[in-house]
């Protein structure tokens, strides 16, 4: 089995107000077939026998799909693999005696809970204010009832796919939201049953953005290069024109 | 009311940097277009500009436009630029940024602009700024008992203010390759079908535009006489 040893500097915070700082470990005999994440669960049983306080961070599905994993490896959100999750990226692709900073996703909207764990409840209180169909539909219809051409319900999965991880948000340099909220409007409103909330929908999930202090977009790109799950920016350019829309010919 | 609501908004704020960047872009088109005219030589130029001065009411009418155009886009670009800055309270130790082109682009083999230039844009627009308030002073409120075409030729022969000209044009160029692409998805105006041709439209015009506008000086400075 090929290993490879590595000194880590992870971001260590007490708690949402406490200071934090930078700590500096060395880990050694890391097996190349492990994951970022176990590789995390390896320092935390070293530190656990030391009697030390494990690093806190968040995780669940480990297979990529739940978006709860996320951090800055190197300056990059979910680390240099492009395409993946945190827990996607594998340990292979470093070399022994590399240096990795690990920091939490950064954002005023992001408050860091404890060392690489934030509160990610903006990005659901966004969901809340309209990504979401609430109409009555009775019982369960037909799954074909309404026919969606194929195309239209590939380009809606795209902007579907994302899983909320915030890494959008972290790596944009005005840490935007954008290409998260952007992907949800897109979502629906490529799809019939999101029509008839549209108009609202943008209008509500713009305004509930923006109450949670993130930035503005520049349109520099960071956010869909570093999208596990590679969502087109052209879904910033959808909810551009959804908001135009809505905000000139809103009811 | 249900347009200032809009103009507050994060997305109403971009909309208005990309209207008013947009106009000042076909501004820069028609002041482009009116400076060529020195390639014509120095009379072409002159009478161009009487031209221009003899229709005081709607020059007046389109400088207070300009004027408010200007105010709009730079008001809005640094109230934007302290908003992002307030986004992200703690900086990242490290900070890379990874983004070359869009992955719409990128499925073309092409890219919309530099990562550079987007990174820059506020900064770019600050030297422009500064420019164009040299260009003012020099040209506009110039002396007002010697031919334009006069002060224009004698002021961009000199090195220093022929190549401040030339670098002050590149940064222009820098600023608008990013910024028509970035108010054209800023309007939602981001289709398949164009991308390709969007693309090759943020490097075009902006060099078409140096070429055109810093060839001036450029030629002055090499001691050509226009």
């Amino acid at each position: 089995m090929q290993t490879i040893d590595l000194t880590l500097q992870i971001w260590r915070q007490k708690n949402s107000d406490a200071p934090g700082d930078f700590e500096t470990y060395t880990l050694k005999n890391i097996s190349t077939a492990m994951s970022f994440l176990e590789m995390l669960d390896l320092l935390n049983e070293n530190l656990t026998l030391q009697g030390q306080e494990p690093v806190a961070f968040d995780h669940d599905c480990r297979e990529g799909i739940c978006g709860m994993c996320g951090a800055m490896v190197n300056g990059i959100a979910h680390g240099p693999q492009s395409e993946t999750t945190l827990c996607q990226l594998h340990m292979r692709h470093f070399n022994s005696g590399d240096t990795l900073v690990i920091e939490p996703f950064r954002s005023r909207a992001f408050p860091v809970k404890r060392d690489l764990v934030i509160d990610r409840s903006a990005l659901d209180r966004i969901i809340q204010a309209g990504g979401y169909i609430s109409i009555n539909t009775g019982g369960a219809p037909e799954a074909n009832t309404i026919a969606i051409p194929s195309p239209t319900a590939e380009l809606a999965m795209d902007a579907a796919a994302c899983i909320g991880c915030g890494a959008c948000v972290a790596s944009c340099p005005n840490g935007a939201a954008m290409l998260f909220t952007g992907a949800r409007i897109s979502q629906l409103s490529l799809l019939p049953q999101g029509q008839p909330e549209r108009k609202e929908r943008a209008l509500a999930m713009v305004m509930a953005m923006d109450k949670e202090g993130f930035g503005n977009c520049s349109n520099e790109r960071e956010c869909e290069a570093v999208c596990p799950k590679a969502i087109s920016i052209r879904h910033i350019a959808r909810m551009n024109r959804e908001y135009l829309s809505a905000s000139f010919l809103g009811e | 009311m249900w347009f200032v609501r809009f103009l507050t908004s994060s997305i109403g704020k971009k909309w208005l940097m990309a209207v008013s960047g947009l106009l000042l872009l076909l501004f820069l088109g028609s002041h482009i277009a009116g400076i060529a005219t020195l390639y014509l030589g120095s009379t072409a130029f002159q009478s161009y500009a009487e031209q221009l001065h003899s229709h005081m009411l709607f020059l007046s009418l389109f400088r207070i436009g300009l004027l408010l155009l200007f105010m709009i886009h730079i008001s809005t670009g640094l109230f934007l630029f302290y908003q992002n800055r307030k986004a992200r309270p703690n900086p990242y130790r490290i900070s890379v940024r990874v983004a070359t082109h869009s992955l719409a682009a990128h499925a073309h083999g092409i890219r919309e602009s530099l990562p550079l230039a987007a990174r820059t844009m506020p900064y770019t627009g600050l030297l422009i700024l500064s420019f164009i308030i040299i260009h003012i002073f020099g040209f506009s409120f110039g002396p007002q008992d010697v031919p334009v075409a006069k002060t224009v030729v004698t002021l961009l022969r000199s090195p220093a203010y022929g190549l401040l000209y030339i670098f002050s044009f590149t940064v222009l160029a820098m600023h608008i390759h990013h910024g028509i692409w970035s108010l054209l998805q800023t309007l939602g105006l981001s289709h398949p079908r164009f991308t390709v041709f969007i693309a090759r439209m943020t490097t075009i015009l902006p060099i078409f535009f140096l070429i055109v506008a810093g060839g001036i000086p450029l030629l002055l400075v090499c001691g050509v006489d226009l």
